[in-house]
């Protein structure tokens, strides 16, 4: 994992109970997700408030600006306000959400964290290789 | 998005405004929203505004290389392919050609049973991550859909590679000689992974210029693309006309 690490960002792609209270990489709100979190009878307390938040959101301006029904906005609003939610608890501080999707697994971060990751790693990798390349030496010394 | 707008590229860029407005009223900065669309010819086109109005989009359900093309070319920050689902499709289309450019007796002999029928979808995100990188428009790829470790490991370099739970616990517990010192090997920069794609790597590739506009779109899907990306579009509305009744009642249920 470390070595592909080294070459990649490697993201989960599922959001699990356990996640909640948990610093995620990224996350992707999709109406799939609403579903799932509204239909989950004992956890995501919070999202499920946020939610019920949107069912009372009105803003007419936007609704004749865009020509979305007020379900629709209401809909997009709840998406929004998961996603808040996500960012503000969850999701690293570098880390992005995504606003809906047809797909509902998490995807991307961003290229801020994916370098911070990389020189991490590489920095963790050269420690390990500094370290190793030290002990051989010792070695050779002690059979010398 | 509205997944029913996924042909009106008016509607989306609509959409986008809306996403937008409403992140900015919660507070969500601009700059940490990804704005997710199925890479039809009309979310390409409204990726394109999007991306020029500052609002980072991410293209998924791309699963040929026409329609990556077109999608880079038009700015999107994040493409997105399932390299999973694309092996799915041709396993239950065994007529497909799974590489044009490879010998017929391959796929003959996998289809004997005396090799392994190949995945598709990882030389399609090997290919189109050196389009990538040609281009210099500094689009980020994901693979995501992968089914096993084996094929995680052989797209290692992919920008993001998404994984699934099983895969990243069975991957966190195999070992490599990495972090492993048994005093007898005298390279530290051996750890038995090599990056199967690379800058360097993608500098020295040649690569296959296609030009797509909305003429030759259909063709550059191909039947895999029009096929799956159909099937998702349709998929993603029907769960958008299920979630509307369901928010409406349950949450209002709730209260």
């Amino acid at each position: 994992m470390d070595a592909l690490e080294r070459f990649s960002c490697v993201i989960c792609d599922s959001l699990t109970l356990a996640s909640e209270g948990q610093r995620l990489k990224s996350a992707s709100v999709s109406r799939r997700l609403l579903a799932g979190i509204m239909a989950n009878p004992t956890s995501f307390g919070r999202m499920k408030f946020s939610i019920e938040q949107a069912r009372m959101y009105q803003n007419e301006d936007l609704g004749i600006r865009s020509g979305f029904s007020k379900t629709q906005l209401q809909v997009t609003k709840a998406m929004v306000n998961v996603a808040g939610l996500l960012l503000e608890s969850s999701v690293e501080q570098t880390g992005r959400v995504g606003a809906d999707g047809i797909i509902d697994s998490f995807s991307a971060r961003c290229s801020v964290l994916g370098a911070r990751c990389s020189r991490l790693t590489t920095t963790d990798g050269s420690l390990r290789r500094c370290l190793s390349r030290w002990i051989r030496a010792w070695l050779r010394t002690r059979r010398g | 998005m509205d997944p029913r707008l996924a042909q009106d590229a008016a509607g989306l860029r609509k959409n986008g405004a809306v996403i937008l407005s409403m992140c900015l009223e919660n507070g969500i900065p601009k700059e940490r929203i990804l704005i997710q669309m199925p890479a039809t010819w009309a979310a390409i086109e409204a990726a394109k505004g999007l991306e020029l109005e500052g609002l980072q989009t991410h293209l998924v359900d791309v699963y040929s290389y026409g329609q990556a093309v077109a999608a880079i070319d038009s700015g999107v920050s994040v493409l997105q392919l399932n390299v999973g689902r694309i092996n799915d499709w041709y396993d239950k289309n065994p007529g497909a050609i799974r590489d044009p450019s490879g010998p017929r007796e391959t796929q003959a002999m996998a289809k004997a049973g005396f090799a392994e029928l190949a995945n598709p979808g990882l030389p399609l995100v090997n290919k189109i991550y050196n389009y990538i990188h040609h281009s210099s428009k500094g689009t980020k790829l994901i693979a995501s859909g992968m089914r096993t470790k084996k094929e995680v490991v052989s797209l290692a370099g992919c920008d993001y590679l998404v994984v699934g739970e099983q895969i990243l616990n069975s991957l966190a517990k195999t070992s490599t000689l990495e972090g492993y010192n048994d005093g007898l090997h005298a390279s530290g920069n051996d750890d038995g992974m090599k990056a199967a794609m690379s800058p360097d790597q993608a500098a020295g590739a040649e690569v296959e210029r296609v030009r797509v506009d909305a003429s030759n779109f259909k063709d550059a899907l191909g039947l895999i693309g029009s096929d799956l990306l159909d099937a998702d579009v349709k998929r993603a509305v029907e769960d958008a006309t299920r979630l509307e009744p369901i928010f409406l009642n349950r949450v209002g249920g709730q209260e």
